[in-house]
């Protein structure tokens, strides 16, 4: 889950790291009087957002009150803001790089520190010092000497506190990613975070605060429904519906597709809604799976499932009630294989969907269909 | 031999007395001898298809001489349960549970590592070497799990059904089968389990069965380049979107160097024989000579 950066900053505040003062506004009306003049930030979840015209300084609360109604209104990198964060004014004397991420590579915890900041960090991607952090042993006072040792710092005892406080943050919320791009040093020595980037552990958010943010992959209606019921969909805009038990065999599936020309609608991992019950609920949320992907008018649907735990008995008398309950004209394709598979792929065949035991000729029968189709 | 389990495992399941873990039990009580007894804190004393449950690892190690442990707690109980069975001695561990924390995994795997004990997973479908022995949930009632020959690595369960009936169909057996699981942080890596095959004389071919997301494929190719058996190898996810997260937590594209096609690529140029569907790994395996 993608936090916005007045979240970050609050999280960052609240650990006793400088961020400059601001005032977060939802409409013009609630902008302050601003005697030093400002600087306007929609809050969007975009990289880049500088270079996209979405970070503005304004002179007063006039400008600021226009830019405020500006960005709530249009849309930037067709990311619409809800909220506009309105802050100080820093003057900067140097920008710097941090962040803290899991290294999937060392399966440990990964800080870096570059002494090119803000715009500059894409270019400068060889002058990151890394160091990596064992979780066992967590941080220790010459990890951050050798994260800044190769850099020239005027205030380094106020970078290396930042790094410290900003870890010790990281480890308590069991975070993803922190980013600080750029964190600044000011002409008075303060070191202060200008931007905030955090991800937080979708295992670990569920427990506490699930409207904090926003999902790491911004997700369509259709996907949200999907999440909400324990499955897991893509939406895409070509012509088959793919779904099926597992995200390794949704990829698969579709993959086949792919492979001898074809395009793909969606990809529906159905997950962990439950297949080892015959009760009404199962077949209610299933009901409500195949609705949704009726609505998107796919070309083909592709049901591909191969059970080993859930009954395949229980899973197709869902699905033969769930197309039983709706005007179809879509072809279907199920193939279904594994546990309890025969009696499952009987209780499909009065049904019009075409059923097999064969992933390959589940695929052509597909191809054909798309040939007709066009 | 094998890779990481083998006859001479002796294997329990931590929970066994819940749901999920009974039918683990049931299953590897009709297959494997090798299959021991079970724990769960508070339970001790009972019997689950009549193999004994203990209270605490230490005990069931001592009693039965396990030395490999299945463990199918709750995600909140993962972390805890990996610690016992690495303090109580054993020396393979497979975690069945999905959704546990990135940072409690980080602790596992590194204190892991730390006492030299394998783990697998977590949020994995586990290892089966056939025949020998089995730490995972691959079911010999519903896959055609026969002995032979081929090393299957593999990141996610699902994925690993269609591709042994493949493989089987085609004539081939299976040293070890091991789905390392789909999740960012991983106890064994495509590159340690390869490392594994790479040294087990009775595998003697490895298809190994990638995701988009990361780059532990690509990291694994510096195995392959030494290895003299041949490896086939599928990435799935060709058709998949970038930046939407396909159902494994790993399994985002981030970048250009994530893509399927860019890892099939890379694995080509390093002489792995990649396929662009599962469809074709059969006509490559029979195209080898091993």
């Amino acid at each position: 889950m993608n936090l916005f950066e007045y979240q970050g900053k609050a999280l960052f505040a609240s650990h006793g790291v400088r961020v400059p003062q601001s005032v977060l506004v939802s409409s013009p009306d609630e902008v302050p009087q601003l005697e030093k003049g400002g600087v306007v930030k929609p809050q969007i979840q975009i990289g880049g957002r500088g270079k996209a015209g979405a970070i503005r300084m304004c002179e007063n609360a006039e400008e600021a009150r226009e830019l405020v109604s500006y960005f709530l209104k249009t849309p930037v990198k067709g990311h619409l803001a809800r909220k506009v964060l309105i802050e100080e004014r820093v003057e900067i004397a140097r920008e710097y790089y941090f962040s803290i991420s899991i290294d999937r590579r060392s399966k440990a915890i990964a800080m870096m520190f570059s002494g090119f900041g803000g715009v500059e960090i894409e270019n400068n991607a060889d002058k990151i010092k890394t160091v990596t952090v064992n979780p066992l042993i967590g941080l220790q006072p010459y990890m951050v000497r050798n994260l800044l040792a190769p850099f020239e710092l005027d205030s380094r005892d106020q970078i290396a506190e930042v790094v410290e406080k900003l870890f010790a943050l990281f480890m308590e919320k069991k975070m993803n990613l922190l980013e600080v791009n750029p964190l600044v040093v000011t002409a008075a020595g303060e070191a202060v975070a200008l931007d905030a980037k955090v991800i937080l552990d979708d295992w670990v958010a569920a427990e506490s605060d699930k409207d904090a943010g926003e999902n790491t992959a911004s997700q369509t209606p259709f996907e949200e429904l999907f999440a909400s019921v324990g499955a897991n969909a893509v939406e895409m805009d070509g012509d088959v519906a793919v779904y099926a038990g597992g995200a390794g065999a949704a990829m698969a599936s579709g993959d086949c597709i792919i492979s001898r020309g074809g395009t793909l609608r969606c990809l529906v991992d159905r997950g962990t809604i439950a297949s080892d019950t015959s009760d009404d609920e199962l077949s209610l949320e299933l009901a409500g799976v195949i609705r949704t992907i009726l609505d998107l008018k796919p070309k083909v649907i592709f049901l591909n499932v191969y059970f080993q735990a859930g009954r395949m008995d229980y899973e197709s008398r869902t699905l033969k009630r769930a197309f039983g309950d709706v005007d179809r004209t879509v072809p279907v394709v199920a193939r279904l294989a594994g546990r309890m598979a025969e009696e499952g792929r009987r209780n499909l065949e009065d049904t019009g969907i075409f059923v097999t035991d064969s992933l390959e000729t589940a695929v052509d029968k597909i191809m054909e269909y798309l040939k007709e189709e066009a | 031999m094998a890779i990481y389990i083998d006859k001479s495992s002796r294997v329990i399941i931590q929970g066994i007395t819940g749901r999920i873990g009974r039918i683990f039990a049931e299953r590897m009580a009709q297959h494997y001898p090798n299959f021991v007894g079970g724990v769960t804190p508070g339970k001790g004393g009972q019997e689950v298809f009549g193999k004994p449950v203990y209270d605490d690892v230490e005990t069931a190690v001592s009693a039965l001489n396990a030395n490999t442990s299945v463990i199918v707690v709750a995600a909140p109980f993962m972390k805890g349960a990996v610690f016992e069975a690495i303090d109580a001695g054993i020396k393979t561990i497979w975690c069945y549970t999905d959704r546990v924390p990135v940072h409690e995994t980080l602790e596992m795997v590194q204190y892991a590592k730390l006492s030299g004990v394998t783990l697998i997973g977590p949020n994995s479908a586990g290892i089966v070497s056939p025949g020998k022995a089995s730490a995972g949930e691959l079911n010999e009632n519903y896959l055609p799990l026969k002995e032979g020959s081929v090393g299957l690595l593999s990141k996610s369960g699902s994925l690993s059904y269609e591709v042994i009936n493949l493989i089987a169909d085609a004539g081939f057996g299976f040293s070890t089968i091991i789905c390392i699981g789909g999740d960012p942080v991983l106890g064994t890596s495509c590159c340690e389990a390869m490392a594994a095959f790479k040294n087990d004389p009775e595998t003697k071919a490895v298809v190994m069965l990638g995701e988009v997301g990361g780059t532990d494929e690509i990291d694994a190719i510096e195995i392959i380049r030494e290895m003299d058996k041949p490896v086939v190898a599928y990435i799935a996810g060709h058709c998949a979107p970038a930046k939407k997260k396909m159902g494994h937590a790993g399994a985002i594209v981030n970048g250009t160097a994530d893509t399927a096609d860019a890892k099939t690529a890379a694995l080509r140029a390093a002489g792995v024989h990649a396929v662009n569907a599962i469809d074709e790994i059969p006509q490559e395996l029979n195209k080898l000579d091993f």
